[in-house]
């Protein structure tokens, strides 16, 4: 896979950064575009695209969905996911049935890997 | 406690930010509805500091459910909820069924059992994340101030106190209901230092 680039929305800079780490590390030439909430990923991805979008449900600002869904609109050809420590049943299925992945929290290797290779984010 | 660099301190909003989040998934088991979670404030504080900051939010009665844990870091888990609020949390699990009568000889076994699905959640996420074995005990109900639900001595009172607490709020709301509550981790110095030796290692392995 060439050089893409993966839009991580999140309000903890810690889980930004664990999250980045995973990425150089199976992914080295890939960017990385961090935002610390759906504001800033609105913002940051208004004049460049991205393949790849991990956003966080819980944070200040914006609905987190209604941003997941403002970005697909912007970009209709990324692969866009939740990636969230709300694990509830109705979140979930709430995510799923708007055509978004989801991701539980803690960001582990294994699923952020899986997701960024195009398989199914569980 | 308080000298946590930036990024430790991160680390630990996250931790708890995922332990609330599995929280929120077992108390949606309970009530059948989704519940919408605030992003939790965390403060390290003392014990009187957050007695006061509970009296000034809950100027009546609160009521609580407490458990001791012990780990590598050890100390008092608690859920605290205004005396108001607790009622509307019990009506919710019980779905408005029970007659007021019984409610009242009722709502304290609900809102143990919901305390403890609670704080069970919160402390297992924590022990999975740091990758350590933490033991609970049975929990129990208190109701009071804010002082003696955080058992604030007269010693405390004076200055004269170790007791370092981790005070999360929390709102857990539910569609129906607005129910806010507060989680708090007591721990005395030696325990504080070993969490956040616990967060120490933890933030090198993930950041490795």
């Amino acid at each position: 896979m060439g050089g893409k680039t993966v839009l991580v929305v999140d309000d903890s800079q810690f889980s930004r950064m664990v999250t980045r780490r995973i990425i150089a590390r199976f992914f080295p030439d890939w960017a990385v575009i961090e935002a610390g909430d759906g504001d800033a990923a609105l913002a940051g991805t208004a004049a460049e695209g991205f393949d790849f979008a991990l956003i966080d449900i819980t944070m200040p600002g914006p609905d987190a969905f209604l941003v997941a869904q403002r970005l697909r609109e912007r970009h209709p050809r990324a692969n866009i996911s939740m990636l969230t420590a709300n694990v509830q049943g109705p979140v979930r299925a709430k995510a799923q049935a708007a055509g978004f992945g989801f991701i539980a929290k803690p960001v582990n290797e294994k699923t952020i890997v899986a997701f960024l290779k195009g398989r199914e984010a569980t | 406690m308080k000298d946590l660099t930036g990024i430790q301190q991160d680390a630990v909003t996250e931790l708890l930010n995922i332990a609330i989040g599995r929280a929120a998934d077992a108390l949606n088991e309970m009530v059948e509805e989704e519940i919408s979670l605030s992003v939790p404030f965390i403060d390290f504080v003392s014990a009187i500091e957050a007695a006061e900051r509970l009296q000034g939010e809950c100027p009546n009665d609160s009521v609580a459910v407490k458990q001791r844990f012990e780990g590598p870091f050890y100390g008092d888990a608690l859920i605290i909820f205004p005396e108001r609020k607790s009622l509307d949390l019990v009506r919710t699990i019980l779905e408005d069924a029970v007659p007021l009568d019984i409610m009242t000889e009722l709502e304290q076994d609900a809102l143990v059992e919901v305390g403890n699905v609670i704080l069970n959640a919160c402390l297992g996420s924590l022990s999975q994340q740091l990758s350590h074995s933490i033991r609970s005990s049975l929990p129990i109900y208190v109701r009071g101030s804010g002082r003696k639900i955080l058992e604030v001595s007269e010693n405390e009172l004076i200055g004269n106190t170790d007791d370092l607490v981790m005070f999360l709020h929390v709102d857990f709301v539910l569609k129906r209901r607005d129910i806010d509550g507060y989680v708090a981790f007591i721990m005395d110095i030696t325990s504080s230092q070993s969490f956040r030796d616990l967060i120490d290692d933890y933030v090198n392995k993930v950041c490795s």
